[in-house]
């Protein structure tokens, strides 16, 4: 099996991650870390100390919201859910993202002119 | 934004929730992940260990959460505070020092320039003050006549209006004695032209005061009417008998307003055509009668310029029609509220030199404070190349030094802001002992305090962040090995010998100039005038302010003296209408024998006084030639005068002025010299000599009237019975200012007085300043010197050659700035002569003096540190540490 790598060392790559992660419904802290690993198909492990102070920010940033819930082993955690700045920015940094992914293939498939 | 900052206020405010949710957030996290390891087949605590390490270090990264959260800063300050609490209570010395700097320096600047601030500068508390003016005279004295002022008053096209007033005393009758107090006679339109309210009550007004004699109305002083009627508004229309007649209550003063003079307490205000009532004589229509002082408010828009230009145009005219009276006169606008310029400009010379001076202490003051934290940088270069070695950053121990410096100054700038303002309540409850109701109000000056706070916290944080970045600099291993930034060790030094050298200078100069005041007083109290002979008795009494004709006067006056005169104790007693030093002088013109001119300024000014016989001789003040005064020298005997030395001068011809004669008017009978005196001060104590006559009581009366008694026994004492034998006469004459006759004149000393108090605590500030930085740079010397001196004392160095070596230098700053002081104060002699006319820092015993107390206080300074170097041991010092 191929090792899975860390996440890609671009800035704002585990923001975008952890946004798309729960705009797909509320997650506790580690349940981010599992969907993400998930969505990934085990592509990208997730630092896991590295998590909390991103979420924090996210928070602070107002992208996030949170509440204490109860997780499926039936412990208190707490939960985040996506505002409504949060979504908006998800959308735009997807499609950044997009875009300078597609440039970068463009960019990396060229060969040489002969 | 708004949202993210009440988020940040919500983390700030629940730290602790936020705190437990975090721990709870993570403990939840290893829980999951520990159950994902035990379904993976570890055992239950393996499982444990392995969530653990996937975590991380839990510290980290809730420190970095905090960091997201915006709540890591609000920590690192209390952290900061912590530390330089820790710093603080760690050096207790460096603490007081420096916080005594910051407080003294501080206060005393801040105290000196709010007073400062209090008369030279606040506005009158009336209604729009800028366009209030005072117009002054170009003669000696700020007034005009009443006439002049209402021709100025009518002719003129740029003012508002115009108010004439001029402070009197008054007798107001309490119970069965009567009183005198100060009060102000005012045109009509006073109250109303400078927007003054009443606080109960009404004022009169202009239509009130136009018919002679016709407006027995009063208006009281707020301090008054809480003061005397117990703040009661039915006080309002009840009468209350001034000078023998009863004047109507109309109104209380705002609480604010206390006249047009700063510092002046008036306690009423009388229309001022009740003037030959309260004064007892009429200047109203005298032309040459110059005491009415004069406000006037410009007309909105008006320049200045235009409305002197109207007034110079007034002026001219006045003098051409008047030209025996005002011939030459001018008119200015000036400043109000010091008696137009004659009181601005020696308050603003003595106010500069004062300033002038505290703001040496404040530059003392920065200074002593730079080189304290210049020296602590200095100290603590290991301990901050530790921090910065285990991770510290720069920005984050500069930021601590920052905090410490602030801390000091929040402390050191509270402490500096109860001093100033303990003493500021102190001197606005300070009522002199004078003849005259003063009192200042200061209010402490919020702007002052922060700009001299500031300034010296500037000073204290430049000087400590400058070695601090150098200090940062150094190698770090060389700083933790050696204990002291070495390479740049010299560089500082020579910053801080800068900073002790003008320590040392500034305190030289205030020490001088502390000096000089004391010197100047002393000699103030030593200059030889008749009245602060300790045997005379003084007591003033007035007949104006009683109802007495002329006549009655003069036979009550006489009976006075047989009274006096019959005392057991009283060896001699006169009668006078006022004693050289009062505040109290009257003037007159005169002119020689064979005059043409009889205009103003071709007279001869002199002072006038009206003396009984042995009126000289109670003073003590001896003929020097001719012949003294007897009850024979009355109103149908010829003219006769005495004079001073001056006047003969002045006024009379070369060779023997006896029997020489002089005139009062052109027309006015000649006067015949019969008596010659020294001259001696008689307004001022450096005054050049003034000239003077003196005249016949029976042929110059007088209703004000001291009379001066000699006596062997108490002058106090003796005042006392000679108020009772005026009382038993006529209750109804108000007696006052009863004492000796050196009390009556204290007003003189009063410049003289407060220079000494003030220079004196200046220079003990500076001394105070100096020595702690003699002392901190000689235990620094020593500190510095140790390992050095060890060496050389294990190589048999004498102790004798040790201290010199390590205190040479040092000696030699000290003493080159106590000379450059002694030449400043030097070069500030005309400066320092503002503030104490009769003392001067030029005087060779001063300088000696200072210069002394400035060596002394070095090597008292320097004692302790040198008896530490000199038991230096020399192995541990060696070894170092």
């Amino acid at each position: 099996m191929e090792s899975p790598a860390g996440a890609p060392n671009l800035p704002g790559t585990l923001d975008l991650l952890i946004l798309k992660a729960v705009s797909l419904g509320p997650l506790h802290g580690y349940g981010v870390l599992l969907r993400i690993e998930q969505l990934s198909r085990g592509g990208f492990l997730i630092e896991q100390g590295a998590l909390y102070p991103a979420l924090y920010r996210l928070i602070h940033q107002g992208l996030l919201d949170s509440e204490w819930g109860v997780s499926e082993n039936n412990r208190r955690a707490r939960f985040y859910r996506l505002t409504a700045a949060g979504r908006r920015r998800l959308r735009s940094e997807t499609e950044s993202w997009n875009r300078v992914a597609a440039t970068m293939a463009t960019v990396l498939a060229a060969t040489a002119e002969r | 934004m708004l949202a993210r900052i009440r988020r940040w206020l919500r983390a700030v405010r629940r730290r602790q929730e936020w705190e437990r949710d975090l721990a709870d957030e993570l403990a939840g996290h290893l829980a999951e992940r520990a159950d994902h390891w035990v379904r993976r087949g570890l055992t239950q605590a393996d499982a444990v260990r392995r969530a653990r390490l996937e975590l991380g270090s839990r510290e980290h990264y809730r420190e970095e959460a905090r960091t997201s959260s915006g709540l890591r800063w609000l920590d690192e300050i209390r952290q900061d505070l912590r530390y330089a609490w820790r710093g603080m209570r760690r050096s207790p010395g460096f603490v007081l020092v420096a916080v005594s700097s910051l407080a003294l320096g501080v206060g005393a600047n801040t105290v000196v320039l709010s007073v400062v601030d209090s008369i030279l500068f606040r506005p009158l508390p009336i209604s729009r003050p800028d366009e209030v003016h005072f117009i002054q005279t170009s003669y000696s004295f700020p007034s005009l006549s009443f006439p002049n002022f209402r021709d100025l008053r009518a002719r003129n096209t740029t003012f508002a209006g115009m108010t004439g007033f001029r402070m009197s005393q008054m007798a107001v009758a309490a119970g069965s004695e009567t009183e005198r107090v100060w009060g102000y006679l005012v045109t009509g339109n006073y109250f109303e032209l400078l927007g003054v309210r009443p606080a109960v009550g009404r004022f009169f007004t202009d239509a009130e005061d136009q018919a002679p004699l016709a407006a027995p109305w009063a208006v009281l002083s707020h301090a008054t009417w809480r003061s005397r009627f117990g703040s009661d508004s039915t006080v309002i229309g009840r009468a209350i008998p001034v000078n023998g007649r009863e004047y109507t209550i109309l109104g209380v003063a705002e609480p604010g307003f206390s006249g047009t003079e700063i510092g002046f307490r008036p306690e009423l205000w009388v229309p001022m055509s009740m003037q030959p009532e309260i004064e007892g004589w009429s200047w109203l229509e005298d032309r040459d009668s110059w005491n009415t002082l004069v406000l006037g408010r410009l007309n909105a828009g008006v320049t200045l310029d235009r409305a002197g230009a109207d007034l110079a145009a007034i002026a001219a005219e006045l003098a051409r029609e008047f030209p025996q009276v005002n011939q030459d006169l001018e008119i200015r606008l000036v400043r109000p509220g010091l008696f137009g310029e004659s009181g601005r400009r020696p308050v603003t010379a003595f106010a500069g030199g004062v300033m002038a001076l505290a703001a040496l202490v404040l530059v003392a003051a920065c200074a002593n404070l730079a080189s304290l934290f210049a020296a602590r940088v200095v100290d603590r270069a290991r301990e901050l190349a530790v921090r910065m070695a285990i991770g510290a950053g720069k920005g984050r121990v500069m930021r601590q030094l920052l905090t410490e410096t602030l801390a000091l100054g929040v402390i050191g700038g509270g402490i500096g802001w109860f001093l100033a303002q303990t003493l500021v309540a102190g001197i606005s409850r300070w009522r002199p002992v004078l003849p005259i109701p003063m009192q200042l109000s200061v209010d402490l000056s919020w702007r002052v305090f922060a700009a001299a706070l500031a300034a010296t916290l500037l000073a204290a944080f430049g000087s400590g962040l400058l070695p601090a970045r150098l200090a940062i600099g150094v190698d770090l291993n060389r700083a933790i090995k050696s204990g002291t930034g070495a390479p740049r060790a010299s560089r500082r030094w020579s910053l801080r010998e800068g900073l002790l050298a003008v320590q040392v200078a500034l305190a030289a100069a205030l020490v001088t100039a502390c000096l000089a005041s004391i010197q100047g007083l002393t000699r103030a109290l030593a200059i030889p005038s008749p009245s602060t002979d300790p045997g005379v008795a003084a007591v003033k009494f007035d007949l104006a302010l009683t109802r007495m004709t002329p006549e009655r006067g003069a036979v009550f006056q006489r009976h006075v003296v047989e009274a006096v005169a019959r005392l057991p104790s009283v060896d001699l007693v006169g009668l006078g209408n006022s004693i050289p030093l009062h505040l109290d002088q009257w003037h007159n013109t005169v002119f020689p024998i064979d005059a043409v001119d009889f205009g103003q300024s071709a007279g001869i000014a002199a002072n006038d006084f009206r003396i009984s016989p042995h009126y000289l001789d109670a003073l003590r003040i001896p003929l020097v030639a001719g012949r003294g005064f007897t009850w024979h020298d009355n109103a149908e005997a010829p003219r006769v005068a005495i004079v001073n030395r001056r006047f003969a001068e002045l006024a009379l011809k070369p060779g023997d002025p006896i029997g020489q004669r002089f005139r009062y008017a052109e027309k006015s009978p000649p006067v015949e010299v019969v008596g010659l005196i020294e001259n001696f001060p008689l307004e001022s104590l450096t005054e050049p000599p003034r000239a003077a006559i003196f005249r016949p009581l029976g042929q110059a009366p007088t209703s004000g009237t001291v009379a001066v008694a000699r006596t062997t026994g108490s002058a106090q004492a003796v005042a006392g019975e000679i108020r009772r034998a005026i009382r038993a006469i006529d209750p109804s004459v108000p007696v006052f200012e009863v004492g000796a006759a050196k009390d009556l004149v204290r007003m003189v000393f009063l410049p003289a007085r407060i220079a000494t108090v003030t220079l004196s605590a200046f220079g003990l500030l500076a001394i105070m300043l100096a020595v702690t930085g003699v002392n901190g740079m000689a235990a620094y010397v020593v500190t510095q010197g140790t390992r050095d001196a060890g060496i050389r004392m294990a190589l048999g160095a004498q102790p004798g050659a040790l201290v010199r070596s390590l205190f040479g230098r040092l000696a030699l700053i000290v003493g080159t700035a106590a000379a450059s002081g002694l030449v400043l104060a030097v070069a500030a002699s005309r400066l320092i002569r503002n503030v104490v006319p009769q003392g001067s820092p030029n005087d060779p015993m001063i300088l000696v003096t200072s210069a002394g107390a400035i060596a002394l206080l070095g090597l008292a300074a320097a004692a302790a540190p040198a008896r530490r170097a000199v038991a230096i041991d020399p192995l541990s010092a060696v070894r170092g540490d």
